[in-house]
């Protein structure tokens, strides 16, 4: 293995809260640590555990194509392995949930000869299950982006929870620096929805909380209702599953299982 | 409202290197610390942390269904956060998903008037999407425990990553002190995987490292072949989504229209590739700022 | 650029110590007396407004990093 390497790791949701004991240590022993986090709090703390702590968001601006942005937030990173040091970047949640350019660093840093590794972190979904309490392994989970979710006519199935992301960004395709939300979208989003649930089945629109000193929204409504919810780039969609899903009585006796 | 009060949290899979800052504060700091862990490290660290630590492993019994021992842990809990004790139950991974103590216990100190809550955690997907090198936003990700996903079958989208959890121990329902998995299971799993995917769809089968000295264990093998692939009560499998359905422009241009009216509808460029720089510009004139 | 502050260390410290976090809940003056607050800090906590926090604290960080569909 050459010199250099490339650690990435997740901040997790809640300053430094949340930020585990082995991407603390990656952090502050890293030659160069660069950093996407999503509000000043957890920067302002990231910039004081290194010396020389650089942020990536100056690669998005209004209206830049996305994969130009992930492209560069890649090179920026290989660039500084390429140079013989240890890297690591920093982003929050999970760095490798929602980000696209974490295990693209990844693999190109390994096919250049160096090492690299990606450890995890607290996600939106960890948070959104002990916060919503709810088990998705109990009934079985579902996650879709919710404009894709919609374009590309997702397949689901009403006996295991639905949970949708960024609810709040139905449509929007470039990267916008303003909370922006699309409510006539939602409409639509119900309209497919009422195709499988009933209107009245219960949703949550979920948003976790990025400070200690905050709630998570958590608005509990019905199918029919998320159009009236406060609804933000950040939201989130679960939707509870309808009932169990029936058993297959001939396969549960093959496994020798009584029910 | 009772003083007793219950914090239920996660430890992660590396022993000490994932448990969070607030959960560590939490277990620290406890009056009564329960935890149930998967492996002697973290359990002697845990041990270490807080002299009122107590495992709840012994609740298991022998040849005993699970349920039983869930019953009896949460019990444990219950009855120290009754003697009105700060109380915080540990729990390996993240302590919602697929662990029924964790959750049972919140409902029921709730329940009985008590102040409870759930911190989250390092989950068993948190570790498969960093150690595969998976982003399940791109694809979208099903999930199912592997029993569940036998047993009772559902409609699930192919174009989706699957993630089964505990594929080695389908149908075991009770308690065994070795590792054991079931082939017999997995042949059948293997059999019902066979007809959404091609026989020769490569599927992983996943370990997490548990100890930092150790690298996780990843088997790619062909969903037919699975059956004969190195296995463990605890594998987790995780099948690659097959090529995605192409976009409906009809939705996506009924959406585009709803976009609100102070952003442009950026569509044309990203989908038709056309020329990012120029487009860029005009999008930035029409917003009535400079480019960058 | 972001603003180096009281609001911003407690912030930490509450986010890494649940107990701090109760004791906060249940005396809020006290705890941020502790840690010496401006009166405009002491009001953005009272708020609980998460955006409010957000823009005292300042900085160039993008409100937000969300990712899109993958067209």
């Amino acid at each position: 293995m050459k010199k250099g390497s490339l650690t990435i790791v997740g901040t997790g949701f809640l300053v430094a809260g949340q930020v585990t004991p082995e991407a603390l240590a990656s952090m502050r022993a890293a030659d160069q640590l660069f950093f996407l986090v999503a509000e000043p709090a957890t920067r302002l703390w990231l910039e004081s555990q290194h010396p020389s702590a650089e942020p990536l968001d100056y690669v998005f601006w209004e209206g830049r194509h996305r994969q130009e942005a992930y492209e560069e937030i890649v090179e920026r990173l290989l660039a500084a392995v390429r140079q013989r040091n240890d890297v690591c970047a920093a982003f929050y949640g999970h760095p490798g949930v929602f980000v696209y350019s974490s295990h693209e660093a990844v693999r190109r840093a390994r096919g250049e000869g160096f090492t690299a590794r990606m450890l995890p972190g607290v996600s939106a979904e960890d948070c959104l299950f002990a916060d919503l309490e709810v088990d998705p392994a109990a009934y079985g989970c579902q996650s879709f982006e919710a404009t894709d979710f919609l374009v590309r006519g997702r397949v689901f199935d009403p006996h295991s929870a639905l949970i949708l992301w960024q609810i709040g960004a139905l449509g929007v395709t470039t990267f916008h620096l303003h909370d922006l939300w699309n409510a006539e979208g939602l409409n639509i989003l119900v309209e497919v929805l009422c195709r499988v649930y009933p209107s009245t089945h219960s949703a949550i629109v979920y948003e976790a909380t990025h400070y200690p000193v905050c709630n998570p929204l958590i608005q509990r409504t019905t199918i029919a209702g998320i159009p009236e919810c406060q609804v933000n780039t950040h939201s989130t969609l679960w939707v509870p599953p309808v009932a169990k899903a029936r058993l297959d009585t001939g396969m549960a006796a093959q496994l020798g299982l009584s029910i | 409202m009772a003083q007793g009060r219950l914090t239920v949290i996660g430890t992660g899979y590396n022993v000490a290197g994932q448990v969070t800052p607030e959960a560590l504060s939490c277990m620290k700091q406890a009056e009564r610390l329960f935890y149930l862990m998967s492996d002697p490290a973290t359990s002697a660290w845990l041990k270490s942390l807080n002299a009122a630590a107590e495992s709840l492993y012994d609740c298991y019994r022998v040849d005993e269904p699970g349920t039983a021992a869930c019953e009896r842990m949460v019990e444990r809990i219950l009855t120290a956060v009754h003697a009105g004790l700060e109380v915080c139950a540990a729990f390996y991974g993240h302590p919602a998903i697929f662990v029924p103590p964790g959750l049972e216990s919140l409902r029921r100190a709730r329940q009985e008037g008590f102040s409870a809550r759930m911190l989250p955690a390092i989950s068993f997907e948190d570790c498969l999407f960093a150690d595969l090198g998976v982003d399940p936003a791109v694809h979208g990700r099903v999930m199912h425990e592997a029993t569940d996903f036998l047993i009772r079958p559902r409609i699930f989208d192919p174009t989706a990553g699957l993630i089964l959890l505990q594929v080695g121990a389908i149908g075991l329902v009770n308690f065994r002190k070795e590792d054991a998995p079931n082939r017999e299971g997995v042949r059948l799993l293997a059999r019902t995987l066979v007809k959404h995917y091609p026989e020769s769809h490569r599927v992983a089968l996943y370990r997490m490292s548990q100890l930092p000295i150790f690298e996780p264990s990843i088997a790619w093998v062909a969903v037919a072949e699975l059956a004969e692939a190195p296995l463990s009560v605890c594998s987790t499998l995780y099948v690659p989504p097959l090529p995605r359905r192409p976009i409906d422009p009809e939705m996506l241009a009924r959406l585009q229209k709803t976009v609100g009216s102070s952003l442009i509808a950026p569509l044309e460029c990203e989908l038709n590739e056309g020329t990012e720089g120029g487009n860029r510009n005009v999008k930035a004139e029409r917003l009535g700022e400079s480019p960058g | 650029m972001s603003k180096q502050s009281a609001l911003a260390n407690l912030l930490v410290e509450l986010s890494i110590d649940p107990m701090l976090r109760r004791r906060f809940q249940e005396d809020p003056s006290t705890v941020m007396n502790e840690v010496g607050l401006s009166d405009e800090e002491l009001e953005l906590v009272a708020g609980g407004n998460p955006e409010k926090i957000r823009d005292y604290l300042g900085g160039d960080v993008t409100a937000s990093c969300f990712v899109m569909f993958e067209s």
